[in-house]
């Protein structure tokens, strides 16, 4: 009989349990193998110089992630249940645009006061993804993007995507114009005739496209080789390609640098060179969200020591952390910054707000 | 290996295959419902709940029980995955690949079976439509059977304000299963 998917992942599972467990016993020997070698004076001397080295430079890099005396580290200032399933938000025109993932709507949020003045329907079987780019807000619901006029509220253009588009995909704003991008294409929308008026090809040697930000004038785009590609924000010509040690998503861009997170952090590229021009590991299993701004990298991230989640406050011109503070929610689903303090939406639906 | 009765907290201990199996058996429906309601997506949530395990499975040494119960450590990762893949638009399959692990094809008995849970509202969706604070105080009462004491000294608030959140979370999950029949 055939099995279903519950078993078949089941079998999957326990065959990968039994292989790490053989792998288990491989590592400790490896590891008893060097502390033996390491036994010889001459060896026992230099592992000893070594730690006091490392040691030093550990205690350097706890003292540059000091925060400077007299500036209080992020805090919690309020937790509220702001949607029924959280997603993506956008901030603009005076407003936070909140999905709903329970329900599918984007919500018009007031900042100051937290009221809801507006509901738009989206669409779609999976929870849409919300833009604000040019003079409108995207909303990217399947293979349809509408365009929603801040000042009435209401959806002033729906633009069918190419069939090639994998997915909605985010929208991303250019030098006055507005892209949605795939892991396959850039996408150039014209918003006076509300289509897709420019396709750019992404792909690589089967890589795909996954992640991309916009500094206003590039448009930067992380491909799953590792290259980021930098492309005009109007015409979409590719300006420059460069391979880099990129491993997660790229979260903003200033001034041709692109910020990632990566497998245990974040760190700074130079884009056009792919030049990593700082790297800083906050000891995380995995980073979670990051938002840039006013010069401030805020990185969610699974503490690696506590398994709860973290909000770290970096300085993007150096990397230097500059606090954190413990979240009291599982999980984000967007960071967005509003008037100086950090949203974060935890899938639950819950806002933690920190300043 | 440990006893199939053995909480969470053992079984994510121990080290071999057999204890971890018991471990997924026992969560993997209401981790496929979560992500079976939250995406509206039989394939979406297949791959989420496949990354989540294997996610788990590669990461339970980390696991500290002081931190909170097993089953709040694996929804913590799977709140993660889920967040990760409304980001990107679609499912990493990092741990899966890091485990060597396939993926798998559904069938579409495994598409009915993977949206009837998610349309079935059990206890654990009950829980999920609470206010957080509500939630936790039930979960931690009902689901990890900790004691009020134990739940006000770890949530920092006085027990008859962990008495109330309980009180009013079970209302209020009695009177939306009542609404639904």
């Amino acid at each position: 009989m055939k099995e279903d998917f519950v078993a078949r992942l089941g079998a999957q599972l326990a065959d990968a349990a039994e292989r790490e467990a053989r792998r288990g016993p491989v590592r400790r020997a490896g590891r008893t193998a060097r502390w033996t070698a390491a036994s010889s004076p001459v060896l026992a001397i230099a592992a000893l110089l070594l730690v006091v080295v490392l040691g030093f430079a550990a205690v350097r890099a706890l003292q540059d992630d000091e925060v400077p005396p007299g500036s209080p580290g992020p805090r919690v200032v309020s937790t509220t249940q702001l949607v029924g399933g959280g997603g993506w938000m956008a901030t603009g025109f005076g407003a936070v645009w909140a999905v709903d993932a329970a329900s599918g709507e984007v919500l018009r949020v007031d900042p100051g006061t937290l009221r809801v003045s507006a509901r738009i329907a989206a669409g779609g079987r999976q929870p849409p993804l919300v833009t604000v780019a040019g003079d409108a807000v995207w909303i990217s619901a399947g293979r349809r993007l509408l365009e929603l006029d801040p000042a009435t509220n209401r959806v002033t253009a729906r633009i069918a995507l190419p069939p090639s588009a994998l997915s909605g995909g985010a929208v991303i704003p250019g030098r006055g114009v507005v892209w949605a991008i795939n892991p396959l294409e850039l996408l150039r929308i014209d918003t006076r005739r509300d289509v897709v008026d420019r396709r750019i090809d992404l792909s690589g040697d089967s890589f795909q496209a996954y992640t991309a930000v916009s500094d206003g004038r590039s448009l930067y785009v992380g491909r799953g080789d590792g290259w980021v590609l930098t492309f005009d924000g109007r015409t979409g010509a590719r300006v420059d390609s460069a391979p880099t040690t990129l491993e997660g998503f790229l979260f903003g861009a200033r001034d041709g640098v692109v910020f990632a997170g990566t497998a245990d952090g974040v760190a700074a590229f130079e884009a056009g060179s792919g030049r990593a021009l700082w790297s800083r590991g906050l000891g995380v299993q995995r980073v979670n969200d990051a938002v840039l701004a006013d010069g401030v990298a805020w990185v969610h991230g699974s503490d690696g020591r506590t398994g709860r989640d973290r909000l770290w406050r970096v300085d993007a011109r150096t990397g230097r952390v500059r606090g954190s503070v413990q979240m009291p929610e599982f999980g984000v689903t967007r960071l967005t910054v509003v008037n100086d303090r950090v949203w974060v939406v935890s899938p639950g639906g819950t806002l933690v707000v920190v300043e | 290996m440990t006893s199939p009765g053995a909480p969470d907290e053992a079984l994510l201990a121990a080290r071999d295959a057999a204890s971890f199996d018991v471990f997924y058996r026992r969560h993997v429906e209401n981790v496929l419902a979560f992500f079976s309601r939250r995406t509206r997506d039989a394939e979406l949530a297949a791959d989420l709940t496949a990354e989540t395990f294997a996610a788990a499975l590669a990461g339970r040494r980390r696991f500290r029980p002081e931190a909170g119960a097993g089953s709040a450590w694996l929804f913590g990762i799977a709140m993660n995955k889920l967040a990760d893949a409304q980001r990107r638009g679609y499912a990493e399959r990092r741990a899966c690949r890091r485990l060597g692990m396939e993926r798998l094809a559904l069938d579409d008995e495994d598409i009915a079976r993977i949206d009837a849970l998610g349309d079935s509202v059990s206890a654990n969706a009950l829980l999920e439509m609470l206010r957080p604070d509500q939630r936790r105080a039930v979960r931690a009462h009902v689901v990890d059977e900790r004691t009020y004491a134990e739940i006000a000294a770890q949530q920092r608030v006085s027990e008859a304000v962990v008495r109330k959140r309980v009180s009013r979370g079970l209302a209020a999950v009695r009177e939306r299963m009542g609404g639904r029949r």
